[in-house]
């Protein structure tokens, strides 16, 4: 918690980095380096490539959320980047092992290819839900490469049997990833356009639009206008706060006054971007005069604050804040934090790599 | 070498931010503000180039588009291009031209399909919504 706001990051990670899980692909080395450049943009206290181009732990992404920063719950996703990465860059085993070893603190979603075809898709929905009934949500990509290929959300014969199985498998959220495209592949169907109708007949789900703001930002703002169960997701986007605070705040004028705070999700995309700098600087956050009088809107409060770091997530996947904050309050992360305090950023992912004898700058 | 910078900047007017192709309304890298710096000594081309976003993936693409239409200049000699890295871009980089052309894009879709701000929390939509949704479960 910080300041008493419950926090509850939605979307974090474990990659796999490893050479050994790229192809040899020039798309797949791309990316590899796009994320790299990502988290060494972030501060002093980032990890070098070499640290950074390995197979991250489970235990150490739970380490550096509720050690490291003031996350007290966190989603994680099993990504399906399977034209990119061998094991799709964060395969399903870490999503079963944080849910089953700390459910207190973990959500998980489960994650299929729409390009594989609706029967494979089923079939894999299904294997990965019986592998983790506790699953919260599906997590998306829109396109695959090698060859080029890709499906809209919109798609009535791919993409609306496959929500219709998510829902009666207890599935409450979508997750897309939108508005950054990996590397030069087509941009289109990283484009927002095909969400409104599937927000149209799926009304008691949500559908969360990764990276919101990155890109598309006007045309985001309108769904989150119209569509009550479509949220802008914060993942990487909140990092502009402190990279680049004039596009964060255009983003942030943009949002409030379509969607308003309601409709705002935080998530970094932790281990690739760390929680605490990014939360310390969020929790003060204020909007400038021009941008009040740009946008015609109230200035952003603490209500605000503490809707968009947990409470508008906590309220789509119908977690009670009060019985949350009971589970956490005596664990194995708040014993230690209360032993330890506030640990260093990535000090466990040091000592991690430092145990497996890695080489570290 | 007035003539030759004014040729440069000409064939860099041809080369689009790919989020605005995307979106359908084309802004050269030198509207979008994304050109920081612009040298040219003798017939050598030194320019920063400054990405619009945090981690843009496209950064490589449009360096390449740059360096082909830069190639297609008469006289042309080296050219090299760096990423701005110590800047933050922000739409006020942008140039009149790029605004008014956005501006007018973003009015022109506004009368198209008028938004109003928190529609989905406007007076009766909760009800609204909640009738329809009852009338779909009992549909299903």
């Amino acid at each position: 918690m910080i300041d008493g706001m419950f926090v509850f990051n939605a979307v974090a990670h474990a990659y796999n980095m490893s050479d050994d899980n790229i192809p040899n692909s020039h798309y797949a080395n791309r990316l590899r380096d796009g994320l790299v450049h990502l988290h060494m943009r972030q501060g002093d206290f980032a990890m070098d490539g070499a640290g950074q181009c390995t197979d991250w732990p489970i235990e150490v992404l739970a380490r550096s959320l509720f050690l490291e920063s003031d996350c007290d719950m966190a989603a994680t996703h099993t990504l399906r980047l399977d034209s990119w990465f061998h094991d799709g860059l964060c395969r399903r085993e870490k999503t079963v092992e944080a849910v089953n070893r700390w459910p207190q603190r973990f959500v998980g979603y489960v994650g299929v290819d729409p390009t594989r075809g609706l029967e494979a898709c089923l079939d894999d929905l299904d294997e990965q839900i019986d592998e983790m009934p506790s699953a919260v949500g599906l997590k998306l990509y829109p396109s695959q490469v090698n060859p080029h290929r890709s499906w809209r959300m919109d798609d009535e014969s791919l993409a609306f049997p496959l929500f219709e199985r998510a829902r009666k498998r207890g599935i409450r959220t979508v997750a897309v990833h939108k508005a950054a495209p990996f590397g030069p592949v087509p941009i289109a169907p990283f484009r927002v356009d095909d969400i409104d109708l599937a927000a149209d007949a799926f009304p008691d789900m949500a559908f969360e639009i990764i990276h919101a703001g990155l890109a598309f930002t006007e045309e985001t703002a309108m769904l989150l206008a119209l569509f009550p169960n479509v949220y802008a997701n914060f993942e990487v986007t909140s990092a502009l706060i402190n990279t680049n605070p004039a596009q964060f705040e255009l983003v942030m004028g943009t949002f409030l006054r379509q969607g308003g705070s309601e409709k705002i999700i935080y998530s970094d995309g932790s281990m690739v971007l760390h929680s605490q700098p990014i939360l310390e600087s969020f929790r003060n956050y204020r909007l400038k005069d021009e941008t009040l009088e740009r946008f015609n809107i109230p200035q952003i409060t603490d209500q605000d604050i503490a809707n968009i770091l947990g409470l508008n997530y906590a309220k789509i996947l119908g977690v009670d804040i009060d019985e949350a904050k009971a589970a956490i309050a005596d664990d194995e992360f708040a014993r230690e934090r209360a032993r330890t305090g506030i640990q260093e950023p990535f000090s466990n992912w040091r000592k991690h790599l430092a145990d497996a004898r890695l080489e570290v700058a | 070498m007035a003539g030759l910078r004014e040729a440069v900047e000409a064939a860099l007017h041809t080369v689009y931010d790919p989020c605005s192709v995307a979106s359908q309304s084309p802004v050269s890298v030198i509207d979008m503000g994304m050109v920081s710096a612009l040298d040219v000594t003798g017939d050598t081309v030194e320019i920063r180039l400054l990405p619009t976003n945090l981690g843009c993936t496209l950064v490589p693409s449009i360096m390449i588009a740059m360096e082909e239409a830069l190639g297609a200049v008469p006289g042309i000699g080296a050219v090299s291009i760096a990423i701005d890295k110590d800047t933050h871009w922000s739409p006020d980089q942008m140039s009149t031209r790029g605004r008014d052309l956005l501006s007018h894009r973003r009015a022109q879709a506004q009368a198209q399909m008028p938004i109003q701000p928190k529609q989905w929390m406007l007076q009766g939509q909760d009800e609204a919504r909640r009738r329809r949704l009852e009338m779909k479960r009992r549909a299903s």
